[in-house]
């Protein structure tokens, strides 16, 4: 046992605690935040000590390698980026500031060890972990649509780790272990197993949201508060499928039982990425079209996951990390204009282009890169996870993900149009300086990594390469 | 009669099934929170039995259950609390009447 | 030299475009002054940068850095890099670009001060010589052509600066719409090369070598070569789609100066250089940019003898100028192409920034409102004279030794040509020192007729008040007369030509005027000056008499040709609103309604059905939950 290699995580619920007691003391709420953001500086400096480890510890419960460490990584960014994001709406809408950044960042730690757990029972704890923190920031508002989401997040979460349970003790059942690599040694195909897959599929299907387990995504995330929908959409979504990529790729590779999980996955992503964005097309509330825009995003990453293949694997972590950057830029440029015109309604952002360029100007480049348009990330991603589809064969699912990238082209652009083509109905406004750097920084990530794309690919591809099992 | 593995699965798989069907029929979301919680411990059943007859050494679905047993319990306050923050705002707990936001 | 630093050349003004638009514009917009600093500090550095390359081109065996290559993409065995090619000819450019950038930088610093988009003006001018340097350094042809468009769309922003003033905003649009024609047929070119056969790759030194080799070659390798051609010409504002140079002058002068004076305009002619093996294998293409390149060089002329704007001018002459260089590398001679260009961004930056000056002080840019400015602004007048000393090619300023280089191969190469040329001599000497005469010599003409009427012309220069420009100006414009002085000398010995691969014919500093060709042109520019003189100087004879006695010709000009009017009719009324609207009204009707519209239509109702899916009901989505499970078991059992 080595304490080093779970240090991230320790240090980060060790931030989380010296946050809730500061709240005791401190007047000044927003030093909350700053101390939240300088702890964030902790797991982050620990990750990049522990790259290039590659070590199972707590026999065999937790691995410390580049996969783990570059998820750790993306989570630590999202936590902060969401904290900057955060800090202009907590002081508006939320009371307990202490709890509110806590729970963020137990959230953070509880994501970051499930992109690292080897084993059931601590995949099990980790991911409830990341959701009871994640279901009472839903709830944080206490207003009736936010308590309304957080009602349906935790029934259907409980509802679906239920489900998950049952499969995990039906694998646990039939292989007498519950560490992923020893369960991939005793594995064979028989019924018991394939039906513990399917209920594993329901379970992490409702993390990352894949269609018909994703029917909490539109209503959690129009309830929500808007900080906490961008962290669901963002981190919840990457640590789904990092662990996904864990029980898949390590307990379930064998290529007898890859080829039936990846037929199903190539399946749930066609059905996931149609139905996301089909239903986005006429929805009128930004915050639940950009959920179904997640669900739909689910849908190109489930392509990559169907092709279970090296080049499958990095382009899903490059997406990732791509989807992220935009996603997130979106989501703090509509945070900064609804924290100034209190409504989530897409024809309320008319004329965004005259009352406030930059922030206009950077939602419509990032929604540009969740089209998938160039220069930016999410057309090298777009291509990346295709290519990797088409190289194993899966043309007709291709097809199937750019015609639903050209329908989705319509319900992002009727953004861009409103904010651009329709009269301001108000004169200019401001936004907080926390925005403005959370928000610069993923604007340019999502510009830069779309012009230099190659060294995020490699780190990708090096940390997909050490999954092996 | 002996009572043996299968047993305990089916029993487990009866107790599930009941908790799924009480989760998606009843209206008061207390009594889903209950469904849920039957859920949970068909699971638990099945990992303890499974511990005895598979793994009677290691023991490790015994500690899997203790764990499930401490989630849910984690689970059940945070749903409790959550079902008061909306009885507060809207005195119901039926989940029907629940859906301010649809479509 | 390390090759990140080679890289920085066009990062660093890259850099400090971030800078200045996500620092110093959102937090500090009270200190607008920094972000001119920041850019003039960014650009000072890739100008040291670009000399201390310059000197190791020098060095480097075959005039040729190499420089490792940035993977850019790799998506399994596909493999695409990103990579630059130092050679002479990028050296010389990466020099020109980056010091008259940063000349006209320091320039803004007082021609700006106190505009309220000071910070967004620097911004600009940041990402434009970013873009500008990565242009000519690109070692592919892809790389390349997103450069390019990034100094177009730079040159759209900074024509547009003032967007509220109309006629500014349709500049941007005309100079992005005629520069797209070209774009297209760069494009279609370089689209062709990559999918055929016979070339196949993008690397601009892979194809040099297929061309020489001849594995690329016939029919094709003329229609590419044209293609690229064609996009030069955009840009260089070559007939026919030379229109939009003259009404860019809305923008900011010392925009006029670098961007459509200096450096971009110049990267047609850079483009043709930097392809010129393609070009040197078909004798079509070769001929076409001759031709194309004389027929400008007097055309845009003859427009400038009347043009009453001082900019435009100007601006008619940097046509006429870059169709020389196009000339020179028609006939066959990359060295005396370029050679000119280097000369020529020099005395016409120079020229452009002398009329700012005098804006900044006159309030317009309507020569009939001058007059007089000798006395009042000394060193601006000084500085323009060498200017135009200089492009009227008069011994022994750089324009004299560039130009008589292109009439010499000319005079090799085609006699009609050489005589176009030889025309054009005259015409350049008479209209620059009509410029000359008109604002400067006789007596101020401006002030309360100057009235409100012109005011708009300038660039938002209020009150008249006639004074010397700040040091802050007339420094960059004094060291920019030096450059149009010595400039030509680097050529004397040939050097300039042999670093360039070519072999010179050296005429030495006084051997120039033992030179009957180089006599003769000095003689007809010389007579160019006399005949100015005599009409706008000592009026021997009346401009308005010598309009009236050529009326026609004098209407031809002055109308442009009716090129703008022919323009409008033929392509944006009929070709655009009849046929292509017409077109697409009855694509309109007939086909999209039909199924666009029942796509979309079907897309929207699946949208409208699935939205009811999501009833809200807590029960309905645990019953997805279960169905969904059932499902997934189901495919299980049907796999096998």
């Amino acid at each position: 046992m080595n304490l080093f290699y779970l240090s991230p995580e320790l240090s980060l619920v060790g931030v989380a605690i010296v946050v809730i007691l500061l709240d005791l003391v401190v007047p000044n709420k927003t030093i909350l935040a700053g101390v939240s953001l300088a702890g964030l500086s902790l797991p982050l400096a620990f990750s990049v000590a522990l790259w290039g480890t590659n070590a199972t510890t707590f026999n065999g419960m937790l691995t410390v390698d580049q996969f783990a460490i570059l998820f750790k990584l993306l989570i630590v960014a999202i936590a902060a980026l969401i904290i900057l994001a955060s800090v202009d709406y907590a002081g508006r809408f939320l009371a307990h500031h202490g709890e509110y950044y806590a729970l963020i960042l137990l959230a953070a730690s509880g994501m970051m060890l499930m992109a690292a757990t080897t084993e059931f029972i601590t995949i099990y704890i980790a991911l409830e972990l990341s959701t009871l923190s994640l279901c009472a920031l839903v709830c944080y508002r206490r207003d009736r649509p936010s308590s309304e989401a957080a009602l349906k997040y935790l029934l259907l979460a409980v509802l679906s780790s239920a489900v998950l349970l049952y499969g995990m003790a039906l694998i646990y059942g039939f292989t007498g272990t519950t560490s992923l690599v020893e369960i991939a040694r005793n594995i064979g195909r028989n019924a018991i197993v394939l039906m513990g897959m399917v209920l594993l599929v329901a379970g992490f299907g409702f993390k990352i949201a894949a269609v018909p387990f994703q029917m909490w995504v539109p209503d959690v995330y129009e309830g929500a508060p808007t900080p906490i929908t961008a962290y669901l959409s963002v981190a919840s979504k990457a640590a789904g499928f990092a662990v996904v990529f864990r029980v898949f790729f390590t307990a379930f590779g064998s290529l007898d039982l890859a080829f039936d999980w990846a037929l199903v996955f190539a399946i749930l992503a066609a059905a996931t990425m149609t139905l996301g964005n089909v239903a986005a097309l006429t929805q009128t509330n930004i915050k639940r079209m950009l959920g179904y825009s997640s669900i739909a995003n689910a849908g190109y990453l489930m392509v990559g996951l169907a092709a279970a293949s090296a080049l499958g694997r990095s382009s899903v972590v490059f997406f990732l990390a791509g989807y992220t950057l935009a996603n997130l830029g979106a989501f703090i440029a509509i945070i900064a204009i609804t924290n100034h015109i209190q409504s989530d309604r897409i024809d309320d952002f008319a004329g965004m282009s005259r009352r406030t360029p930059v922030l206009a100007a950077a939602l419509a480049f990032c929604l540009i890169s969740l089209i998938g348009l160039p220069p930016t990330v999410g057309f090298i991603a777009k291509v990346y996870i295709f290519s990797s589809a088409v190289a194993v064969g899966l043309t007709w699912l291709v097809l199937l993900a750019v015609v639903n990238s050209v329908i989705s082209a319509y319900y992002y652009l009727r953004v861009v149009k409103v904010m651009y083509l329709s009269e301001p109905a108000e004169g200019p406004f401001p936004s907080s300086g926390a925005l403005k750097v959370a928000l610069a920084v993923s604007s340019l990530g999502v510009l830069v990594v779309g012009l230099l794309p190659y060294p995020l690919m490699r780190v990708a591809e090096v940390a997909a390469a050490g999954l092996l099992p | 009669m002996t009572v043996g593995l299968q047993h305990y699965l089916v029993l487990s798989a009866v107790l599930f099934s009941i908790g799924f069907y009480g989760a998606i029929s009843k209206r008061n979301a207390v009594v889903i929170l209950m469904s849920l919680e039957i859920m949970l411990n068909a699971v638990n059943i099945t990992l303890v039995a499974l511990s005895r007859y598979v793994t009677p050494v290691a023991m490790t679905g015994q500690v899997f259950a203790i764990f499930v047993m401490t989630v849910a319990a984690a689970e059940a306050a945070l749903g409790l609390a959550i079902i008061i923050a909306i009885y507060r705002s809207r005195e119901t707990v039926d989940v029907e009447k629940i859906d301010l936001m649809k479509w | 030299m390390a090759s990140q630093l080679v890289w920085l050349i066009f990062l660093l003004p890259f850099l400090s475009f971030a800078v200045i638009s996500l620092v110093v514009r959102p937090f500090l917009n009270g200190s607008a002054r920094l972000s001119g600093y920041i850019a003039i500090a960014a650009i000072g550095g890739s100008l040291a940068l670009s000399l201390l390359v310059l000197q190791e081109v020098i060095r480097a065996p075959g005039h040729e850095l190499l420089i490792p290559r940035v993977t850019w993409v790799v998506i399994g065995t596909t493999e695409l890099d990103l990579g630059l090619l130092v050679d002479s000819l990028t050296a010389v450019m990466l020099v020109v670009v980056s010091g008259v950038s940063l000349l006209v930088q320091i320039y803004s610093q007082g021609y700006m001060h106190g505009d309220a988009g000071y910070s967004r003006y620097f911004a600009f001018m940041s990402l434009f010589t970013g873009s500008m340097l990565g242009l000519v350094m690109a070692d592919n042809l892809l790389q390349l052509f997103v450069f390019w468009e990034g100094v177009g769309l730079c040159s759209y922003l900074l024509i547009g600066f003032w967007f509220h003033r109309p006629s500014a905003a349709n500049a941007a649009k005309k100079a992005f719409i005629v520069t797209r024609a070209g774009d297209f047929g760069l494009l279609v070119a370089i689209l062709a090369l990559y999918a055929s056969s016979q070339a196949g790759t993008l690397n601009i030194k892979e194809l040099h070598l297929l061309a020489e080799t001849g594995a690329l070659g016939g029919t094709f390798l003329t229609w590419a070569a044209i293609g690229i051609f064609a996009g030069a010409a955009g840009k260089s504002a070559q007939f026919p789609l030379h229109t939009w140079l003259p009404d860019a002058m809305e923008g900011p002068t010392p925009v006029s100066s670098l961007i459509h004076a200096a450096t971009m305009v110049a990267a047609g002619v850079f483009l043709v250089a930097r392809m010129f093996p393609l070009f040197e294998h078909s004798s079509q293409a070769l001929a076409t940019v001759a031709v194309i390149g004389a027929f400008t060089a007097i055309f845009a002329a003859t427009m400038g003898l009347v043009a009453p704007d001082i900019k435009r001018v100007i601006a008619y002459s940097t046509i006429s100028q870059l169709g020389y260089m196009m000339l020179g590398l028609g006939m066959g001679s990359v060295a005396a192409g370029i050679f000119h260009l280097f000369n020529h961004a020099f005395f016409k930056c120079l020229l452009f920034l002398g009329a700012g000056s005098v804006n900044h002080a006159t309030g317009t840019f309507d020569m009939r409102q001058m007059g007089g400015l000798r006395r009042r602004m000394p060193w601006t007048f000084f500085t323009f004279v060498i200017a135009s000393l200089s492009l009227a090619g008069i011994w022994p300023l750089s324009g004299f030794w560039s130009k008589d280089e292109i009439l010499a191969v000319a005079f090799q190469g085609n006699f009609i040509l050489f005589l176009l040329a030889l025309a054009t001599v005259f015409m350049t000497a008479f209209y620059s020192f009509r410029v000359i005469f008109l604002t400067f010599a006789g007596s101020y003409r401006g002030g309360a007729s100057a009235g409100a009427g012109h005011g708009s012309q300038g660039d938002g220069h209020g009150a008249p008040s006639l004074h010397e420009s700040p040091a802050v100006m007339v420094v960059p414009m004094v060291a920019l007369s030096v450059m149009a002085i010595i400039s030509g000398w680097f050529n004397l010995g040939g050097e300039f030509s042999g670093f360039l691969g070519e072999k010179a014919h050296p005429l030495g500093f006084f051997g120039a005027l033992a030179n009957p060709l180089a006599l003769l042109s000095l003689g007809v520019a010389v007579a160019g000056i006399v005949a100015a003189y005599g009409v706008y100087g000592a009026r021997w004879v009346s401009a308005e008499g010598l309009g009236r006695a050529f009326a026609p010709l004098y209407n031809v000009f002055i109308h442009k040709y009716w090129l703008d009017e022919l323009y409008e009719t033929v392509f944006v009324r009929w070709f655009l609103y009849t046929f292509i609207f017409g077109l697409m009204e009855l694509f309109d009707t007939y086909i999209v309604d039909g199924l666009v519209n029942g796509a979309a239509s079907l897309a929207l109702g699946g949208g409208r059905a699935l939205r009811r899916l999501q009833t809200g009901q807590l029960q309905a989505y645990g019953m997805a939950i279960f169905l969904g499970v059932l499902a997934l078991g189901l495919i299980m059992v049907l796999i096998r």
